[in-house]
């Protein structure tokens, strides 16, 4: 059984908890949550749960192989070190860090630390749309890659709010950290990290924190497009992210729903033309679902990977990647020239 | 008293909710978003065999309610099927405010009234029993909307059953039941997409022939851990199915999709959508056929 606790217990806290408590090779036995008004609810609820103010109690209490982080970003470095010091593999929801120096912190303490395991929940690489895009674009089936455009865009932004995530100490940032670093985390994994790019951001109703960003993007052998990301959009029921690309032999538009693909020629098993695939139709079975289907897929495989399975689609180089091009962006928007990426990694230590 | 109507229409296309794709369900939103089209939907079902609506709490929710009352006929014949809470405008508050901004908005807008009666029901333990009392607070701003219309059933929305489930949590479901039949005289309902976890649940926890919401179809889509499970879990445990999802969001032919559901349920209620008038009577005069042979209308 691998035993598992949570450190902070809001919104996502929540969600991996129950996730993993319904998996039968797992069980959540401990909560650390420095707000009192959720103790009684948990406390009423599941009272077989240790609840715990400080999760460096947590830590020393409990023989966890386990830690789901759960809290506002910027207290993701300290609690990470904290555990993978105490021997347990650690999830870290996204985003993994406020700054590369903060999530070059942790890949140091894994280094001393070989045998532990650390995640960063960037859950949409376990999307069934976006994971056969990676499919047709490992088996070349656009041909040599012309160009891109990158949204991702949600209604939830029309005021000056208070949260955390509207506090740039706390949250590293606005739009570009927190909703568009599902993008940019995805075209790392299909194009590696760009060459270069050059940033703007706005700030329409936050104080502190981008609502708008937009950045023109070079990657290696002569892709180059645009990602344009906003959280004030009038209309999104739910986030969505889409990516369109055109290649010299075909393109191919994917988002959270759908993935459509025209061809100038047939390929493997798709038609020349357009063809279609939805994500309803591609989707597996699965243990349990809460919510979206990729917050548990995120976590079996999270759960195989403490166990040994040999590779996790958000290790930490992957996360850590993330929190590059998240920074190369505030760094192009704050200077307002381009940033080349490779120097931007050499200078913090790659 | 707790009859449960056989065919019910969906609500999803009226709130711009497609699981297709999301730019489908915008272009369904344009159209419903004047609501005289959302009551002339309503007409046809009611007209062509439906018995009742299922309605969330989604922000337009009750300018739909509205038009239910100013019209006569579905104010008395159609019966409410409420599916609380509408967890997006949940989610979205606390994405903005957090948590604690999410719980201090929900308690400034408990009247003052109210307040009091929960610190007086509290006692001793006042934030312990506070949590149920907070939750009937939260059950009655939801049902608000509603008030004025016959209300049939409410459901508990999938993602908080679902919760409650993957915690183990005790007491939610048995809660939910009891307050709900006593304080609207409506049959509580549970949503979920992992319907043989929930019933094993119920089952245990006492909660005996509940209603549960659930997709049943043929392509296994949205029934977990498998398709095999839930045809299992319907032969071995008498419970009420209001089966949604049945066509597979479009993948399966309507006399399919319901052959397959009634060869194992033969007793379930069905949820159906509304993509036109011509689907929708189709669909109805497919189930009215089933369920006439079965003398079940």
């Amino acid at each position: 059984m691998v035993r598992v606790g949570i450190v902070g217990f809001g919104k996502m806290g929540l969600l991996h908890a129950s996730i993993l408590n319904a998996f039968k090779d797992t069980e959540v036995i401990a909560v650390a949550e420095p707000l009192k008004l959720m103790h009684p609810a948990l406390e009423r609820f599941q009272p077989n749960l240790k609840l715990y103010h400080d999760y460096r109690d947590m830590l020393r209490e409990n023989d966890l192989d386990l830690v789901v982080i759960a809290t506002p970003v910027s207290s993701h470095m300290s609690i990470a070190k904290d555990c993978i010091r105490h021997k347990c593999h650690v999830f870290i929801e996204k985003p993994l860090a406020t700054s590369t120096e903060e999530s070059r912190e942790i890949v140091e303490v894994l280094k001393a630390n070989p045998e532990i395991r650390c995640v960063a929940g960037y859950c949409l690489r376990y999307r069934c749309t976006f994971q056969k895009m990676k499919k047709l674009l490992e088996q070349n089936t656009l041909g040599s890659l012309i160009s891109f455009e990158g949204t991702m865009y949600s209604s939830d932004v029309y005021k000056k709010h208070s949260g955390w995530r509207f506090s740039k100490k706390e949250s590293g940032g606005g739009v570009t950290i927190e909703l568009a670093s599902h993008l940019l985390n995805l075209l790392v994994w299909y194009f590696g990290l760009p060459e270069k790019l050059f940033a703007v951001t706005e700030q329409w109703f936050s104080s502190q924190v981008e609502d708008h960003v937009h950045a023109f993007v070079w990657f290696k052998d002569g892709l180059r497009g645009w990602i344009d990301s906003c959280w004030s959009m009038p209309n999104y029921r739910l986030p969505l992210l889409k990516i369109h690309l055109i290649g010299e032999e075909g393109e191919a538009v994917v988002t959270n729903d759908e993935l459509r693909i025209y061809l100038k020629k047939s390929k493997a098993d798709l038609p020349a033309g357009w063809s279609n695939q939805y994500a309803v139709a591609l989707k597996p079975e699965m243990e349990f679902e809460l919510a979206e289907e990729y917050y548990t897929l995120q976590l079996r495989e999270t759960i195989d990977y403490c166990k040994g399975k040999a590779a996790h689609l958000n290790d930490i180089s992957t996360g850590d990647s993330t929190v590059v091009f998240v920074d190369a962006i505030y760094e192009s928007a704050r200077g307002n020239m381009p940033v080349y990426l490779e120097s931007l990694s050499n200078a913090k230590g790659r | 008293m707790y009859h449960l109507d056989k065919i019910i229409l969906g609500d999803n296309q009226f709130f711009g909710v497609n699981h297709l794709s999301s730019e489908r369900g915008i272009a369904r939103e344009i159209h419903f978003q004047d609501v005289s089209n959302v009551i002339q939907v309503m007409e046809w079902a009611l007209e062509f065999g439906a018995g009742g609506v299922m309605l969330s709490t989604h922000p337009r929710v009750g300018q739909i309610c509205e038009a239910m009352k100013a019209n006569p006929r579905l104010r008395d014949n159609m019966n409410i099927y409420a599916n609380i809470p509408y967890i997006a405008k949940y989610v979205r508050e606390a994405n903005e405010n957090g948590i604690m901004g999410l719980l201090s908005d929900i308690s400034s807008r408990i009247s003052m009234g109210d307040k009091i009666k929960m610190a007086l029901r509290g006692g001793k333990n006042l934030i312990k029993k506070d949590f149920l009392e907070l939750f009937k607070v939260l059950i009655d701003i939801e049902m608000a909307y509603f008030s004025g219309l016959n209300v049939k059933a409410v459901f508990l929305h999938n993602v908080l059953v679902d919760i409650a489930l993957g915690l183990d949590t005790r007491d939610v479901f048995e809660f939910f039941a009891d307050y709900i039949a006593k304080r609207y005289n409506a049959l509580p309902g549970f949503g979920t997409l992992n319907l043989p976890m929930l019933i094993t649940k119920l089952n245990n926890c006492g909660v005996t022939n509940a209603l549960v919401m659930a997709s049943f179809n043929k392509k296994g889509l949205y029934m977990n851990p498998s398709r095999e499970s839930y045809e299992q879990i319907v032969s071995k445990y008498d419970f009420r199915l209001l089966a949604n999802g049945v066509l597979a969001s479009g993948a399966l032919k309507p006399k399919d999709a319901f052959d397959y559901l009634f060869s194992h349920k033969p007793d379930a209620s069905v949820i159906i959508g509304a993509s036109s008038k011509s689907h929708l009577e189709e669909s109805i005069d497919l189930l009215k056929v089933h369920y006439d042979s079965k003398r079940m209308v």
